[in-house]
């Protein structure tokens, strides 16, 4: 198809931008000055010449922008790369971070346990004051678990040291609840059932309107103000 | 008026890469520039650029640059480029300078340096000095020893690809590697500067109690630099030196009785280039006094960009209609943004008026006023904003 105006000697040819000119330039395949049909003039020699510089140039700029995308891109892969790397850093990190902390927790937890251990010893202890007669302080709350340990190491001493008296002095206990004045009771029916006397010592106003609540048979349950008086029952300040 | 053009080229081979900078530059002048200011990606033969760069630019056009760790011109930061402003100067003169380097005293080079330029009279002066080869702090002071003091200097050390091996300084049609470059301008010329971090300090402050040859720092508190740091970084001491770079040392108060008046506020930072396991030091970029108040700094992605904005608020504050912007931002912030390191200046230019022409590279370190006395900064974005008086 031939111009109908000529790109290359027109005004118009001249005006078109870069892009617009070139794609009128493919469509003219029948060109005269092309084919030699026609002579070139020197104008269109020259409009060609500025036109393949401007190309030179669009093309330059297309390449630069072609490789600085193509860098950036790269850039951007290393960049994933360098994130992807310090996240599986991170994760290690993490992971023993994770398995130093619970190391340490169970380390923490068996020290609390041992320390717990101790304390429940040291909660309960069972003082032979003299032959026959075993006295068990009780200071603080009573819990199932302490309750237990203490019941099994009063039944294990009266066992053992063939106790004829077993006093539970309270001179510790400021106030007392329900379910705890239940566990002192149940501690000296069980140790009677080995035939050791079970005195009650140093009960406090507060601890008696508890036990007085509870309505259990008390009749048993020998109880005496003070230590002292306990073990003057237990004929301790005779034999002195 | 100042008309800077600034174009950059990326390709394969270098001497191609500085001939179609340079062709680009002149279409787009239209004329041979008054000056042409070249920053070279470190990963290009810098000889070879310059040849290309020379193969089309008319002999004469004075040229001073150096290679760079990434490059900015008026769009964008990228990387792997050449990139360079050509500058039609309205009237304003100019001097090219250069110093030798290698085994030079750096005082004695910047004092010789200024020497040149002391009876041109600067009204600014742009330089380029290569940090692995001289002492930049000794070198800005030397200049300034020689120079009036209330001439601003600015620029960027030269920078190669992180590695810290070899970079280049562009001179005329000279590449050497070593000593500085610059040029020097003056006439009817307004500047404006800024610099400003991000970075934040963190905990306690402490004393730089031992500091050899200006920039090793040996012991902290009387305790091993390298331990005292490590203990800042926590588990993340394990990536040194690579991390150290994105935990600066900020010297409180700047250097008193050097670079500037003693001030309660961060105005230093001093970048880590390197770790000396056997003496448990801490390789700084830049010099610190034996005595001076310090903090271990960080910054976050948003904390980087944030600097660069304020920078450029406080330049604009100064000259609201720049003919020119030139940008030296420190390599450390491009390790800290990662991928997103072209958006310190994306912040930046977004301040910056329309269409106006930019140029400049990421550092080894860089030199900028500061409460009007210039001093050597790292993990700085520092701005200068140029303008022809009429």
């Amino acid at each position: 198809m031939r111009c109908e105006t000529c790109l290359l000697t027109s005004e118009e040819g001249a005006s078109l931008p870069l892009e617009g000119f070139l794609d009128r330039l493919e469509t003219c395949d029948e060109c005269p000055l092309e084919s030699g049909q026609e002579p070139c003039p020197l104008v269109a020699v020259e409009r060609l010449a500025l036109r393949a510089r401007a190309s030179s140039r669009a093309l330059r700029k297309l390449g630069n922008r072609l490789r600085q995308s193509e860098n950036m891109a790269k850039d951007l892969s290393a960049g994933i790369a360098e994130y992807e790397e310090r996240a599986a850093k991170l994760e290690v990190l993490q992971q023993a971070g994770v398995l130093e902390a619970n190391r340490e927790l169970r380390a923490k937890m068996a020290l609390v346990e041992q320390k717990e251990e101790a304390i429940l010893a040291l909660s309960t202890p069972i003082i032979e004051v003299w032959e026959g007669v075993l006295v068990l302080p009780i200071i603080g709350n009573l819990d199932d678990r302490r309750t237990g340990e203490m019941l099994s190491r009063l039944l294990e001493m009266v066992s053992l040291r063939a106790a004829e008296y077993a006093i539970l002095d309270l001179t510790g206990v400021d106030r007392i609840d329900a379910a705890t004045a239940d566990q002192i009771i149940r501690i000296c029916r069980t140790v009677a059932l080995l035939g050791a006397k079970v005195i009650l010592s140093g009960i406090r106003v507060e601890v008696v309107l508890v036990l007085a609540r509870l309505e259990l048979d008390l009749s048993s349950l020998v109880t005496m103000r003070t230590l002292k008086e306990a073990l003057l029952r237990c004929g301790v300040g005779a034999a002195r | 008026m100042i008309r800077a053009v600034t174009v950059s080229a990326t390709h394969d081979d270098p001497f191609t890469a500085g001939r179609d900078a340079s062709a680009e530059l002149l279409a787009d002048l239209g004329r041979a520039p008054d000056l042409v200011l070249l920053f070279s990606s470190a990963k290009y033969d810098a000889a070879r650029v310059l040849e290309g760069v020379h193969s089309r630019l008319p002999a004469g056009v004075p040229l001073v640059g150096c290679s760079s760790y990434a490059e900015i011109d008026t769009e964008q930061a990228l990387t792997s480029s050449v990139t360079a402003m050509g500058l039609l100067l309205d009237g304003i003169e100019l001097q090219t300078f250069q110093v030798a380097g290698r085994g030079v005293d750096s005082f004695a080079a910047g004092r010789e340096a200024g020497a040149g330029l002391a009876a041109f009279s600067p009204s600014l002066v742009i330089t380029f000095p290569d940090v692995l080869d001289m002492n930049a702090t000794q070198f800005l002071l030397g200049l300034q020893d020689t120079l009036a003091k209330d001439t601003p200097i600015v620029g960027g050390a030269s920078a190669d690809d992180g590695a810290f091996r070899a970079t280049y300084q562009f001179h005329g049609q000279s590449v050497t590697s070593g000593g500085a470059v610059g040029v020097a301008l003056k006439g009817r010329l307004a500047v404006a500067t800024a610099a400003k971090s991000g970075y934040t300090p963190i905990g306690a402050m402490h004393t730089s109690t031992r500091v050899e040859n200006g920039k090793e720092l040996l012991e902290i508190d009387g305790r091993a630099a390298l331990d005292l740091y490590r203990d800042y970084l926590g588990e993340r001491a394990a990536q040194m030196p690579a991390v150290s770079i994105e935990f600066p040392i900020g010297v409180v108060g700047g250097i008193a009785g050097t670079q500037r008046q003693v001030d309660d506020s961060l105005l230093l930072v001093r970048a880590i280039f390197n770790v000396d396991e056997p003496r448990g030091a801490l390789i700084l970029g830049g010099d610190i006094p034996q005595g001076a108040t310090i903090r271990v700094t960080r910054a976050t992605k948003q904390d980087v960009i944030r600097g660069a904005d304020e920078a450029t608020v406080q330049a604009l504050e100064s000259m609201p209609d720049p003919d020119v912007a030139l940008i030296f931002s420190c390599m450390s912030r491009k390790s800290v943004l990662g991928p997103r390191f072209p958006e310190e200046c994306q912040a930046s230019f977004a301040r910056l008026p329309a269409g106006l022409p930019k140029c400049g590279f990421y550092t080894f370190g860089e030199l900028s006023p500061v409460q009007g006395v210039t001093m050597h900064h790292e993990s700085t974005y520092t701005i200068v904003l140029l303008k022809a008086l009429s």
